[in-house]
């Protein structure tokens, strides 16, 4: 097979996608056709997909353009995926640039989409997919454009859509206490609260719907009516059909105002006081204004943060109560607080300064809960799942275990993560390189309730000081984990951090939090842990298993993880697998449960076939065989643990290079800039809901330069991406007169 | 009043009344049903569960499975249904067993999420949807009220009722997932809670659904590209609400929902036995009552998402690695044996149902709606927790009036039971069957079920760049009537 150039020098590579980009880069309002699509095929794929010997059988030199048939469709599907991962073109023949390759990916998808045959239009959006977009060029200074996003909804998080529960009353209206978000958003790989993933859709409109009617009644049953602001309510409820015009409006007023916190604009104004007169005179008062309420309690503003310039304008700041919410979900995941709203009522909140302002009170102040911010460590690490990592009792047995409460490292976790937030000092490098973390804390909210119980007893002020841990709950376990060696209430605090042995901790990626949550459930995950620093630290690419491929690790235990590994270094494996497995190798200095060792288990195959000849010499003397689901007890033995592993090809250089502990790995990580951009890439992703395009070059720069110059602050950080174009500015669509065509849902 | 009488003056009455605009598609097929003068609606219950279904699981017991290397079809008559499914005795002359279809493609190991009903390997199982699922397929080919109907069993445990919906199993496209109901009383509410309804109701809420349109409508107008796609699929929600409102409301007016309601328990059900129950409940009931022809009841949300209260308290995953339940003090395995029982019952009880209503034969034979239905029931990981998919047991209920062979144990070439390569296990599932490389994948089911239901394919959701052959995910002549 034939496969073209050699690769490229770098400096040549840079030089190559400047000039592309200069010369053939289909720019604003100019998209791939059909044609460079043929010359995109003609470099980059035929040398080995043409002629009369095509590799692996496929031509695309002859390969139709304007696809209709099946087969045509499929080939081309087949195509976008190989593109897509960058399984093709292979490494060693010459690469497209990456607006090149989104090119040809943009055409191959429009032109399946409308063939019927559309690829899951929702992957290239997950952030997974972000780091595709050239790190060099985002950080150069040459990138340039309008990083303005295009104007958007954002569907709540189910986090923040139990917050509009709770503050309509689930917590304190039995009738409400059943109610719960229509959707929930699962911890993945990619974040999970992206702009565009999880759309509602009917089953969860539906839900709304009906939930909203049942806060309507449980408002005008429960709520005091009769002062402000819901006196205005109250008087159209008694009058009924008998409302007069201006009663009608303020109630329309003061219903926007108490549910949506901003007064209704001129259209809004109209519509719903005819809605609401209509209503009274045909329902009555009471019937008449449930109803209202609950068409209120579905503007889309309850469902969605709506971000789109004023209407008239092409380019622009959202309105300022929309701008408000943006702000707040963006970091408290609830509506606007108090100033905040006033700031947007009191035109407060129309420029980027304003903005700042307002953005620095909030993350200034420690009493204002901002778990967005802990949620973006929590996605980046990708800590979350470690309880969902399944070891059974045997394994457990085998490994020493007496209880396992994987829950507590994810709330120490966080605490860790709040903790060095409050710090705000060298974020970044302190949550790679830190050997503290906190002990048994626990989270009521989200976490089992015997973690819960556990801590209060334990934690209550009347517990003795004398009192030991309890040996039920995995609390001792844990520490022993993290080799802390607390013994009595009067040792332990949920409230401080305890250092781990400095000799065998360093940062989150030593925390069992997240050794845990990237290990399966008899082994490590060298795969997993390698994946997530290439693509998390070192901003590169792992293309998607090849579904060709039956991913499994030949179950053998009597060998170590890195011997069984080795099945990923045949040819078709290890063009992929070389960018994970050198760099989650030498976390096997811990074992799956996140315990430092120094030598690795491994079932003793000598032993244990031994114990299984005992066996069956005791069946036999009984007079029978071995069941056939007779499994041995497997005897176990240490041997010698490698700890080595490298950095390859990382699109910095200078970090290249062989390590040998994951404490080298990670210190040479925490003290790179490239690593840090890379973080602020995703914090960018996290905190404005998409990836990032060549435009936004700017304000990565920017970001990771107020990152800098304040000492590592994540605030400075955060402060910065939430007051750029990016996150602020928002552009009009240019509709088609079809844009505009009625969906037929009025009649 | 026989349900077959009251379906026919029903739909003789909804195609004039003003509902008939808005759903004339639909209508004109009901309506030639109504008159004798169209084929009756092939009705399919998906019922997919967690934990694998172990080959032994499905098999007769006095059919042990053997290695056999070629497709071999053997009647059921006169055969013992294993413990699993034994409470699906009573339908055994239209049961059939498959042995040997193949899902290791789509990497289904501890659950496959939305490749289990696809068949289409995808970057992640529980949020990427790269095609249309076979109820999703199905359900498009008969549309009703609710063309697809999707219940979920998700009991957490604890009082905690959890969440409402989950996108788990099913799909009408690339990156259109369907979302199901986690909780019956929600999914009563939605099919069923107009029962006491004034008939102003529908009126009211008709107006309340296009006044939110409009809101919807109007930002609609000011977005546009990939973001509006978010808008566009709330206004076709709100489209759909709107159109099922107005079918609602002449079901309600002709008495047809207080009919078949079921009864729900006054408090919402908590253990996952009163939550499969009162999911199996809503499901016969909304297919007796017409709103829907297509239902899939997913325990365990294709991933190992709910626990086994009112059987077991100790761990699902852990009883998948055949863990002992310390309170019950039976292995892992018996329990899954157990749960496999509870859902083929409530299984058999939902037929049962559909058995006692009277409807015409595809043949216009007398019958009852059992004869134009089929049960699949079937494990979202294959063969169990850990697999390979090297073998996908299924097991179906019903013929659709002949059009598919029945009372036949159907096993394409296998190896029964490999050589334990892992005498070391950490666990033990019982040996595996495998099915040889080249047998139909679980694909090929699918494409025959499009087949029988009127709607043929040369596949289902062949994925670019696989090995297989055409053949492997064609339809099984083996099954087709």
């Amino acid at each position: 097979m034939a496969l073209g150039r050699r690769f490229p020098a770098p400096l040549f590579r840079r030089l190559a996608t400047v000039i592309w980009l200069v010369l053939c880069c289909p720019g604003p309002g100019r998209v791939a056709t059909a044609r460079d699509l043929d010359a995109f095929v003609g470099k980059y794929c035929g040398d080995c997909h043409g002629g009369e010997d095509p590799a692996a059988d496929l031509r695309l030199d002859t390969l139709a353009t304007a696809p209709t048939a099946p087969d045509d469709l499929a080939v081309w599907k087949r195509v976008y995926e190989n593109l897509e991962s960058r399984r093709m073109p292979p490494d060693e023949a010459v690469q497209p640039p990456s607006v090149e390759r989104r090119a040809a990916l943009d055409w191959i998808r429009t032109t399946l989409a409308a063939q019927g045959a559309p690829v899951d239009p929702a992957r290239g959006r997950a952030s997974v997919h972000g780091n595709w977009v050239d790190h060099e060029l985002l950080f150069s200074g040459r990138a340039e454009g309008d990083s303005a996003t295009p104007s958007r909804v954002w569907r709540l998080s189910d986090e923040a859509y139990e917050a509009f529960l709770t503050r309509l009353g689930k917590g304190s209206d039995e009738s409400l206490r059943d109610l719960s978000p229509p959707w929930q958003l699962r911890p993945g790989w990619s974040f999970p609260d992206y702009s565009s993933a999880h759309q509602i859709g009917e089953t969860e409109v539906e839900i709304h719907v009906r939930a909203s009617q049942r806060i309507a009644r449980s408002l005008l049953k429960n709520r005091p009516f009769k002062t402000p602001p819901y006196a205005p309510l109250a008087a159209v409820v008694q009058q009924g059909a008998a409302a007069t015009r201006s009663q009608v409006t303020a109630a329309v007023v003061g219903a926007f105002e108490v549910l949506l916190g901003r007064r209704p604009d001129t259209d809004e104004a109209t519509r719903y006081t005819a809605f609401l007169a209509e209503e009274l005179r045909e329902s009555g008062g009471t019937a008449g204004m449930e109803q209202f309420l609950t068409a209120v309690l579905c503007h889309p503003s309850v469902l969605y943060r709506l971000e789109h310039p004023p209407a008239g304008v092409s380019r622009g700041l959202p309105p300022p109560e929309d701008l408000a919410r943006s702000l707040s979900f963006a970091l408290t995941d609830r509506e606007p607080d108090a100033p905040l709203a006033a700031a947007a009522a009191d035109g407060q909140l129309t420029t980027a300064t304003d903005v700042r302002r307002q953005v620095e009170r909030i993350l200034a102040d420690d009493t204002i809960a901002k778990p967005r911010v802990v949620r973006f460590f929590r996605d980046y690490f990708g800590y979350e799942t470690a309880p969902e990592v399944f070891k059974d009792a045997k394994t457990q047995r085998a490994n020493g275990i007496v209880a396992w409460t994987p829950t507590y490292f994810v709330t120490d976790a966080d605490r860790l993560v709040a903790w060095v937030l409050a710090r705000d000092r060298d974020v970044l490098k302190e949550l790679l390189t830190t050997n503290q973390t906190f002990a048994l804390t626990y989270d009521p909210r989200r976490y089992d309730k015997d973690a819960y119980y556990t801590n209060t007893r334990f934690g209550s002020p009347q517990t003795p000081p004398e009192t030991r841990f309890p040996k039920e709950g995995g609390a001792l376990t844990t520490l022993a984990v993290y080799e802390l060696n607390l013994q009595t209430r009067a040792d332990w605090s949920p409230n401080v951090p305890y250092q781990m042995p400095a000799e065998h901790r360093l940062g989150l990626l030593t925390h069992p939090a997240w050794l845990v949550a990237h290990s399966s459930n008899f082994d490590n995950h060298a795969i997993h842990r390698g994946r997530w620093i290439r693509e998390r630290l070192l901003g590169g690419v792992v293309p998607e298993v090849p579904i060709t491929v039956d991913a499994m690790l030949p179950d053998e235990p009597h060998r170590t993880l890195r011997d069984r590994m080795t099945v990923t270094r045949q040819a078709e494996c290890w063009k992929c697998h070389k960018a994970m497995d050198p760099l989650g190798l030498p976390f096997e200095q811990f074992d799956h449960f996140g315990r430092f060792r120094t030598a690795e288990q491994v079932v003793d195959a000598t032993a244990t076939e031994t114990l299984r000849q005992q066996d069956l010499a005791l069946a036999r003397r009984r007079g029978r065989d071995l069941p056939a689901d007779y499994v041995p007890q497997l005897a176990y033995k240490k041997v010698p643990l490698d700890t080595s592993g490298a950095i390859e090809e990382a699109l910095d250089p200078t970090l290249n290079g062989p390590v040998r502990s994951p404490f080298e790995l990670i210190r040479r990580l925490a003290d790179s800039t490239f690593v840090e951009q890379v973080f602020v890439r995703h914090a960018f992703r996290f905190f404005l809901g998409r990836n990032e395009t060549y435009a936004d070059g700017p304000t990565l720069v920017a970001a990771h330069t107020a990152y800098v110059n304040h000492g590592g602050s994540m605030r400075a950080l955060i402060a910065e991406l939430l007051t750029s174009d990016a996150f602020l500015q928002r552009t009009a669509p240019v509709l088609s007169p079809r844009d505009d065509q009625p969906t037929g849902v009025s009649r | 009043m026989p349900l077959d009488f009251a379906r026919r003056r029903f739909l003789k009455g909804v195609s004039t009344g003003t509902a008939g605009l808005v759903l004339a598609p639909l209508l004109a097929r009901v309506s030639a049903l109504a008159a004798g003068n169209a084929a009756p609606p092939r009705r399919v219950v998906f019922l997919i569960f967690d934990n694998g279904f172990h080959e032994r699981a499905a098999q007769p017991v006095d059919l042990p499975l053997a290695d056999t290397a070629k497709t071999t079809q053997t009647s059921l008559r006169g055969l013992t249904l294993p413990f699993d499914i034994e409470p699906l005795q009573p339908f055994q002359d239209r049961l059939t067993v498959i042995q040997g279809l193949r899902g290791h493609h789509l990497h289904v190991d501890h659950g496959g999420g939305f490749r289990s009903l696809s068949g289409l390997p995808s970057a992640s199982k529980y949020t990427s949807v790269v095609g249309e699922s076979i109820d999703a397929a199905l359900g498009q080919t008969q549309p009703t009220v609710f063309p697809l109907l999707a219940l979920g069993i998700a009991a957490n445990g604890r009082l905690n009722l959890g969440p409402a919906t989950s996108r788990c199993s099913s799909g009408w496209g690339a990156g259109r997932p369907v979302s199901s109901f986690l909780r019956p009383e929600i999914a009563y509410e939605s099919l069923f809670g107009s029962v006491g309804a004034q008939a102003n109701d529908f009126a009211r809420r008709r107006k309340l659904l296009d006044f939110i349109a409009g809101d919807v409508k109007r930002l609609r107008s000011q977005i546009a590209g990939p973001e509006r796609e978010a808008v566009d699929q709330h206004v076709e929600a709100l489209e759909s609400l709107f159109q099922r409102n107005d079918r609602l409301a002449d079901m309600f007016e002709r008495g047809e929902l207080g009919e078949h309601a079921p009864r729900l328990p006054e408090k919402p059900p908590v253990m996952m036995t009163e939550i499969a129950r009162g999911q199996c409940e809503i499901a016969a009931a909304a297919l007796i009552a017409g709103l829907t022809n297509v239902v899939t009841i997913s325990s365990g949300l294709c991933g190992l998402e709910t626990t086994y209260t009112g059987i077991s308290n100790h761990g699902t995953h852990s009883l998948g690695h055949n863990e002992t339940d310390p309170v019950l003090k039976l292995s892992g395995l018996e329990v899954l044996g157990r749960y496999r029982r509870f859902l083929a019952g409530e299984a058999a009880r939902l037929l049962e149902k559909l058995q006692t209503v009277p409807e015409a034969r595809a043949d216009g034979t007398p019958g009852t709606m059992l004869d134009n239905t089929l049960l699949v029931f079937l494990s979202d990981s294959a063969n169990r927790q850990h697999t390979h998919g090297e073998n996908w047991p299924v097991v179906l209920v019903g013929d659709w009036g002949g059009r598919l062979k029945a009372g036949q144990v159907v096993t394409y070439p296998l190896a029964a039971g490999i050589a334990r390569g892992n005498e070391y296990a950490n666990h033990a599932f019982g040996p595996p069957a495998s099915g040889a490389l080249s047998n139909p994948l679980i694909n090929a089911l699918y494409c025959t079920l499009l087949h029988a239901a009127g709607a043929p394919r040369d596949t289902f959701n062949r994925a670019p760049g696989l090995k297989e052959t055409a053949a492997q995910f064609g339809p099984l002549p083996e099954l087709l009537g």
